[in-house]
């Protein structure tokens, strides 16, 4: 899969030209320092910012399961509501349940805005993991976990990743317990 | 800092709380201590009718059946004005998030509800139609652009965020009501029916007081005032006040429990 990313923001290139290239059913993991664009080329690829270059773009047919910098779920609503209406209805609960299990999480029927910073990390990275995507977007997926509850997670998105495109960005110091197939750096 | 142990910390609560609710109702029995003195102090019943005999009053009255037949004429006419309006908002705030032509449409008319005086629009639905349901027409038309702008404003305020969650995960109308924007619409829906509330009783009983449909509340209320009845017009304002709070309670205890079906609480 290959495509070619321009983006200004008032002037000022944040991507000129970029040409991300990799693999089918490759983990890509993108490294910048803050800053640089990482979260603007994951916005780029899966067409929630409109690209301004005109070269051909792969990405663009394909559907796209995204944990985003922030957690962006519905405060008012347990996160298990949360993850069952945002993958259509078409993951059951048990399924869920098991997800929170592996996680290490307690309680799914807990509203979110009664949740630690980290369980609502975990429940955006469930919720990505179990929807049907064709590739995975994880923006900084793991804020907030301990080196233990990062393992848990990597264990986890191994193993539901099924073989599919993941995009991953965390930072550069992280040593995950995850095996990258690439490693792509933008440079400034 | 000084860490206060928690219960202590909960029991402080509880006093405060205590202690709030024992001066508001001190107040109330202030102003109608006051208004008792001024009662007595005046000494002319046609003027003022104090607190205690307005209650007996409004006891005496609904020995009648008549009342009770003329508080559902009443009561059924402004809700249904209010239920009419608020029906009108959630679908119309809704199409105009959507369709701008919608919104350009109805936007004159939620500018001229505003601006008529109320007692013209009640003259002018005289001559049009009968006065039995011009209760409902006139609540409608207060309550109707408060909720549509308060409701619409709610809807354009979404996160943008969450709507390009929705984009991403390729969500249907269901899910996005109900993950987007029924969360972030809810509590400025139940604030503005709250104050909508208000306004379709004050306005759906001076359209009465005015149009005198038979067998309405607002009939007793000028009949009373026609024969010098102060304290029956005293009593039958504390009986629309009461029919008023009670049914503000009974919509929102409804819209709270929808809320809870839906956990957008
Ligand atoms: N909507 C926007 N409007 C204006 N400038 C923006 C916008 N989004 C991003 N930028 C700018 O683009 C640059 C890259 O931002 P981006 O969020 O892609 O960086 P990042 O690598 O994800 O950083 P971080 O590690 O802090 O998440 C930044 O300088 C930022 O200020
Ligand atoms: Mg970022």
């Amino acid at each position: 899969m290959k495509g070619t990313f321009t983006k200004h923001y008032d002037g000022r290139a944040v991507l000129d030209g970029f040409t991300l290239d990799i693999h089918e059913g490759d983990i890509v993991r993108i490294m910048a320092p803050s800053g640089g664009g990482k979260t603007t080329l994951l916005r780029l690829v899966s067409g929630l910012e409109e690209n301004e270059c005109g070269l051909g773009n792969d990405f663009a047919r394909h559907t796209f399961s995204w944990v985003f910098q922030e957690d962006r779920l519905t405060d008012s609503m347990s996160g298990l509501s949360n993850i069952r209406l945002a993958t259509r209805g078409k993951v059951d609960r048990a399924t869920i349940l098991c997800a929170f299990e592996e996680l290490g999480l307690d309680d799914p029927s807990k509203r979110v805005d009664e949740c630690s910073g980290g369980m609502k990390r975990r429940m955006a990275l469930i919720r990505a993991m179990l929807d049907d995507g064709d590739v995975i977007i994880l923006d900084e997926p793991f804020t907030g976990l301990d080196s233990d509850a990062r393992a848990l997670a990597c264990r986890f998105i191994e193993h539901h990743r099924h073989g599919r495109t993941l995009l991953l960005v965390s930072h550069e110091e992280d040593v995950l317990p995850i095996h990258v197939d690439r490693t792509v750096s933008l440079l400034p | 800092m000084q860490i206060r142990h928690p219960s202590a910390a909960r029991c402080q609560v509880r006093t405060s709380t205590i202690k709030t609710r024992l001066t508001k109702t001190l107040c109330v029995f202030f102003w109608l201590a006051v208004w008792q003195t001024a009662a007595v102090v005046v000494g002319q019943r046609i003027l003022i009718v104090g607190p205690v005999e307005v209650v007996i009053r409004l006891f005496e009255l609904l020995e009648e059946p008549e009342l009770w037949s003329s508080s559902v004429f009443s009561t059924v006419r402004i809700a249904g004005g209010f239920l009419l309006a608020l029906a009108s908002a959630i679908v119309l705030s809704m199409l105009a998030s959507v369709h701008r032509w919608v919104r350009s449409l109805v936007e004159p008319v939620v500018q001229a509800f505003k601006a008529i005086p109320v007692a013209s629009i009640i003259i002018v639905v005289l001559i049009w139609v009968d006065s039995r349901n011009l209760s409902v027409i006139i609540s409608f038309m207060m309550v109707f652009p408060v909720l549509y702008t308060n409701l619409l404003s709610a809807i354009e305020s979404t996160d943008s965020r969450m709507v390009e969650m929705g984009v991403s995960y390729r969500l249907g109308a269901y899910e996005k009501l109900r993950l987007i924007y029924l969360p972030q619409v809810y509590p400025y829906f139940l604030s503005s029916s709250s104050l909508a509330l208000g306004l379709a009783w004050k306005s759906g009983v001076a359209a009465e007081v005015i149009g005198i449909p038979d067998g309405s509340l607002g009939e007793r209320l000028y009949d009373a005032k026609v024969f010098f009845a102060t304290a029956d017009v005293f009593a039958y304002t504390l009986l629309i006040v009461i029919l008023s709070v009670g049914f503000e309670v009974l919509m929102k205890a409804l819209i709270r429990y929808l809320g809870r079906r839906l956990e957008a609480v």
